[in-house]
């Protein structure tokens, strides 16, 4: 079985209890403890470990979706997670330290971090995959383009949808060095723009 | 003696443009052959560059060089993907690059730095590119619009 763990605040605590029935309830694991010190707007943190058709067919409904980009990345920053493996993950490269040395000095590797973590998460609820990514460099100035993240399984609509979604929710959370740098790609909706086949309704 | 004029109204608004491509695509498809998408596309990029360049010029923003009204794609790209328009800044860059950069058609485009892989995209370009192209860029013009 797969287990997920994810971190939710009070408010979703108690949602997503209210939401489980009895019988689900042996499925869980739960354990939480105080972190007031994080203050608003968490002030408890709850780890829940759920095998991942329960979390995803349940909590996908009582929670938002877009729920836990900041709790990830305080999740990084309070374990002192090693952020080096998160991003080994999925950087697509085969010098990683250099590549990841170049990173830092575009983008603050653990925002980038907690986005790839939460972002996975989405894409699961969603059915799509996340491939990994890479720094563009601008072929005509030379110079740091974009951060792509590389998603497969979603065409043209869906990307249209789930970016503006991510980058609102991003925004909100006041991540905004993240809402510039990182553009997430649907890579398949590139044969659905070369076939035309997303054109049906503009040229109807 | 050199000196710098500066702009306080827009002057280049691609709406017009748009429509004469547009007008100009649904009349004579069979006419344009693929030098003509490739400078299409690229045209129509770069006139949606300029726009939103002029429009924080005139806000009170400065570029770079002499009259400091030079700016980059990248500042372009950044400010466009923070609104959500991911999907349009990355497709439009993609085709302009293989427009005006790569000479095979169909080829694929593996943008990325060195230290990096991408991801290898196969691009074509065609007619039906160009007319998605055309739909994108209405939505990043009405994005421009409010901007």
């Amino acid at each position: 079985m797969i287990y997920k763990t994810i971190l939710i605040s009070t408010d979703e605590t108690q949602k997503i209890e209210k939401a489980f029935s009895s019988e689900n309830r042996e499925s869980i694991l739960t354990k939480s403890s105080d972190v007031a010190e994080l203050g608003s707007p968490i002030d408890r943190e709850a780890t829940y470990i759920f095998s991942t058709h329960i979390i995803y067919s349940i909590a996908s409904m009582v929670l938002s979706p877009l729920a836990s980009l900041k709790i990830s990345l305080y999740r990084i920053l309070l374990n002192n997670t090693d952020v080096k493996e998160i991003l080994r993950r999925y950087a697509l490269t085969d010098y990683f330290e250099k590549a990841v040395e170049e990173l830092s000095d575009y983008i603050d590797v653990k925002m980038l971090a907690s986005l790839l973590l939460w972002l996975e998460d989405i894409c699961i609820r969603r059915g799509y995959k996340l491939k990994g990514f890479s720094l563009i460099r601008d072929v005509e100035y030379n110079e740091p383009l974009t951060i792509a993240v590389y998603l497969k399984g979603c065409g043209l609509n869906e990307w249209r949808a789930l970016v503006k979604d991510v980058k609102q929710k991003i925004k909100e959370e006041g991540l905004n060095e993240l809402a510039e740098k990182a553009t997430i790609v649907c890579i398949d909706a590139f044969e659905e723009i070369s076939r035309g086949s997303s054109l049906t309704s503009f040229l109807a | 003696m050199y000196r710098c004029i500066r702009r306080d109204q827009p002057r280049l608004k691609p709406h017009e443009l748009l429509s004469l491509i547009e007008n100009y695509t649904a009349k004579y498809s069979s006419t344009l052959n693929e030098v003509m998408i490739r400078r299409i596309i690229s045209m129509i990029y770069l006139s949606l560059f300029n726009y939103w360049a002029e429009k924080i010029y005139i806000r009170g923003r400065r570029g770079e060089d002499f009259c400091q009204d030079m700016f980059r794609y990248s500042q372009f790209h950044r400010e466009m993907i923070s609104h959500g328009l991911d999907h349009v800044m990355f497709i439009l860059y993609v085709y302009r690059t293989a427009s005006d950069h790569y000479i095979l058609n169909p080829t694929y485009i593996e943008l990325k730095d060195p230290n990096w892989k991408g991801i290898r995209i196969s691009v074509e370009i065609n007619f039906n590119v160009l007319l998605e192209i055309l739909k994108l860029s209405r939505e990043l013009l009405k994005a421009l619009d409010e901007y």
